[in-house]
């Protein structure tokens, strides 16, 4: 995504530098080391527990680090409280004060800020216009719908203007339509907006569809960060290639590197056109490749690029749009087939004996264990 | 209902019997066996009991009020420590209700009265024919009734702020409120069921008193509950004792309707 040039792009506007946070023995954080670019949307996307809240609350300053220093715009805000930041933060349950009106709780922030009271009318009024709801001002949050209310939490943040917003999975408690235009709804402000949004999920899809970067945690750890692209085609490790989306893994190990590499595994040899870092010929990996990427073949189709292997068919779902086909191979392992809907198409029956095929190019390396450690950018 | 029954039985002898009683003898005359307000109409002539009846409730909602400035602090106080440390703590909140009436009067004299600490201490710093008279009047009440009352006060306070939303702090905070401001904004206004209910429970308790105010009040502290005991035990006149028992109902449950009014249903439900 192209953005406007902002005065200063080289300082990150939040630098997590090696922080660690403990919780008596429980370690949540471990040296973690984070940048945050400007006006970026950035998802922190991890199982639970693996540390999101924490980082989230370490930015805020509602906990302190046990080791490292947290930065925000270039200054270190370490020691500084949590109502000297200016951050902006949209919590899960809303948060919002029941026992004020919507304009109040709008108006929160800007009394905290000394505004007139004529300057927070228009600007109440105008955050009101900016999240489409501009006939609830007198209400009660309990007498709004929770996509509303979330509507109102994000209203109460935008109204000072902060540079930063943070949100801890803001959508969680919406059902799964009104998510999907939620999440319209936030990439919208984020755009017309010029703020760097800090968000927090542990829903895999969504993190694909609304960052720009994703931070991929795992167990008080970045597994590994990048463009959702990134993420989703090159994952470094076994567990990012299963977090983010559906993934086929066949155990084997290397028989011959070079520029494509050919590993043997149980059920035949496959090819990987890839570059990845694995010269030593019978090393242990791991191979994936994505449901969408494997084709079923009717045997006797050949090309040379294409893996092949002999499998019998187990079963076929359609969701809607696509179908997937579910099937087993000569040594007992499973793999899932992606295709999308034609009509008229046909698909073999449960149990006849046919062919899964992908190319070379769709075949990832992976480490039995731990990551690829990311080779060091020429200097 | 099969298993409520026994319980409706026991509350029918100890309490809905000897009501029911009360408003016999208040309202059917012993002479006629009629109807008759001619008890109460006695009541309402004296002007002894009209001055009672101001000074109960006087002393009910100074009393409550000074409580509530009291117990709120130790209440705020309780909410921030740590769950064992509260638990440890809130037991001294208790002690009051674990000594006796009697040892605690003494205790009051040892401190309070004329050669007590407090007024000691005076004499030590301000000159020797210092002294303030903290007992036998008003002011021995108050403290006689903040020392009763504190827990009735504190437990209803204290379970509503552990029940808010801690994330509706933390949005304040980060918002860019300070704590004083989070205080009377967001902590405060949201405790109001917790202080109603609170001021409710010693305005009501408080009323039904006679003991603290006859053992450390003057002689115009006297409240309604110690004219019941006078008509019941010395001139037995249980027909003005029933009325005042009555009234003193009746003030009861007017209080409680009133707050129940400001505060729509939400008295005993802390809405977070
Ligand atoms: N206040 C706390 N006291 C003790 N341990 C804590 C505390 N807060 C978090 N932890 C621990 O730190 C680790 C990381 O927690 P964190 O809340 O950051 O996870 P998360 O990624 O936000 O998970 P979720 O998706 O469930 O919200 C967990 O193991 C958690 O148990
Ligand atoms: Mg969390």
């Amino acid at each position: 995504m192209i953005r406007p040039n902002t005065a200063d792009t080289t300082t990150p506007m939040v630098w997590l530098q090696g922080v660690t946070k403990h919780y008596g023995t429980v370690v949540a954080l471990d040296e973690i080391d984070l940048e945050v670019r400007r006006s970026e949307f950035l998802t922190l996307l991890g199982p639970s527990g693996s540390g999101k809240t924490t980082i989230l609350n370490l930015i805020s300053g509602m906990v302190g680090p046990t080791a490292g220093r947290i930065w925000i715009d270039g200054k270190d805000i370490t020691e500084m409280p949590p109502n000297k930041r200016g951050l902006g933060m949209v919590f899960q349950n809303y948060a919002l004060m029941p026992h004020m009106t919507v304009f109040e709780n709008i108006a929160f922030p800007l009394r905290v800020r000394k505004l007139k009271s004529g300057v927070i009318k228009t600007k109440v009024a105008e955050v009101l216009d900016l999240v489409r709801l501009p006939e609830v001002a007198r209400r009660k949050p309990s007498e709004l719908s929770g996509g509303q209310q979330q509507r109102i939490a994000i209203a109460r943040c935008l109204v000072y203007n902060p540079s930063i917003i943070l949100m801890d999975e803001p959508l969680g408690a919406l059902d799964k339509k009104l998510r999907e235009e939620m999440q319209l709804e936030l990439k919208r402000l984020h755009a017309s907006l010029d703020i760097t949004a800090i968000y927090v999920t542990h829903d895999q899809e969504e993190a694909l569809t609304m960052s720009d970067r994703i931070v991929l945690l795992n167990d008080g750890q970045i597994e590994q960060m990048g463009t959702p692209d990134d993420l989703y085609f090159h994952p470094r490790s076994l567990f990012s290639a299963e977090f983010l989306g559906d993934s086929n893994i066949l155990s084997g190990n290397i028989e011959e590197a070079g520029p494509t590499v050919t590993i043997s595994t149980a059920v035949g040899q496959c090819r990987c056109s890839r570059a990845c870092g694995f010269a030593e010929s019978g090393t242990p990996v791991k191979i994936m490749v994505r449901p969408e990427n494997v084709f079923i073949l009717p045997p006797g189709t050949s090309d040379e690029h294409l893996n092949k292997v002999p499998a019998r068919m187990v079963d076929t779902i359609t969701f809607g749009g696509v179908i997937k086909s579910y099937l087993q191979l000569a040594d007992g392992s499973s793999m899932v087939v992606q295709e999308l809907t034609r009509a008229g198409q046909s698909v073999p029956e449960a149990g006849s004996e046919v062919y899964v095929a992908w190319s070379s190019e769709d075949t990832i390396i992976l480490p039995v264990e731990g990551r690829i450690e990311i080779p060091a950018p020429p200097s | 209902m099969f298993f409520v029954t026994p319980f409706l039985i026991y509350m029918g002898i100890v309490f809905f019997i000897p009501v029911g009683l009360i408003l016999f003898t208040g309202f059917v005359s012993e002479e006629t066996g009629q109807f008759t307000f001619e008890y109460f109409q006695a009541f309402f002539t004296q002007g002894l009991y009209l001055r009672v009846l101001w000074t109960t409730i006087e002393v009910s909602f100074m009393g409550a009020l000074i409580v509530l400035l009291c117990g709120y602090p130790i209440a705020y106080y309780l909410a921030k420590q740590p769950p064992k440390r509260r638990m440890y703590l809130s037991l001294f909140v208790l002690l009051p209700f674990y000594t006796s009436i009697l040892v605690k009067s003494f205790a009051f004299v040892v401190i309070l009265g004329h050669s007590g600490a407090v007024n000691w201490l005076l004499r030590f710093f301000l000159g020797e024919d210092f002294g303030v008279q903290l007992l036998y009047n008003r002011i021995g009440v108050m403290f006689g009734i903040v020392h009763d009352m504190l827990p009735f006060i504190v437990f209803p306070i204290l379970v509503n702020l552990l029940a808010q939303n801690p994330a509706l702090h933390r949005a304040a905070e980060i918002m860019g409120a300070s704590r004083t401001r989070i205080f009377w904004q967001v902590t405060f206004p949201l405790s109001l069921p917790g202080i109603f209910a609170g001021i409710l429970l010693v305005v009501v308790r408080v009323m039904g008193q006679f003991v603290t105010p006859s053992l450390l009040g003057g002689r115009t502290d006297i409240m309604m509950a110690n004219l019941v005991d006078f008509h019941v035990n010395d001139v037995l006149d249980w027909n003005m004792a029933a009325v005042i028992s009555i009234l003193l109902a009746v003030m009861a449950g007017v209080f409680l309707v009133a707050l129940a009014r400001l505060r729509g249903a939400q008295i005993f439900g802390a809405e977070t």
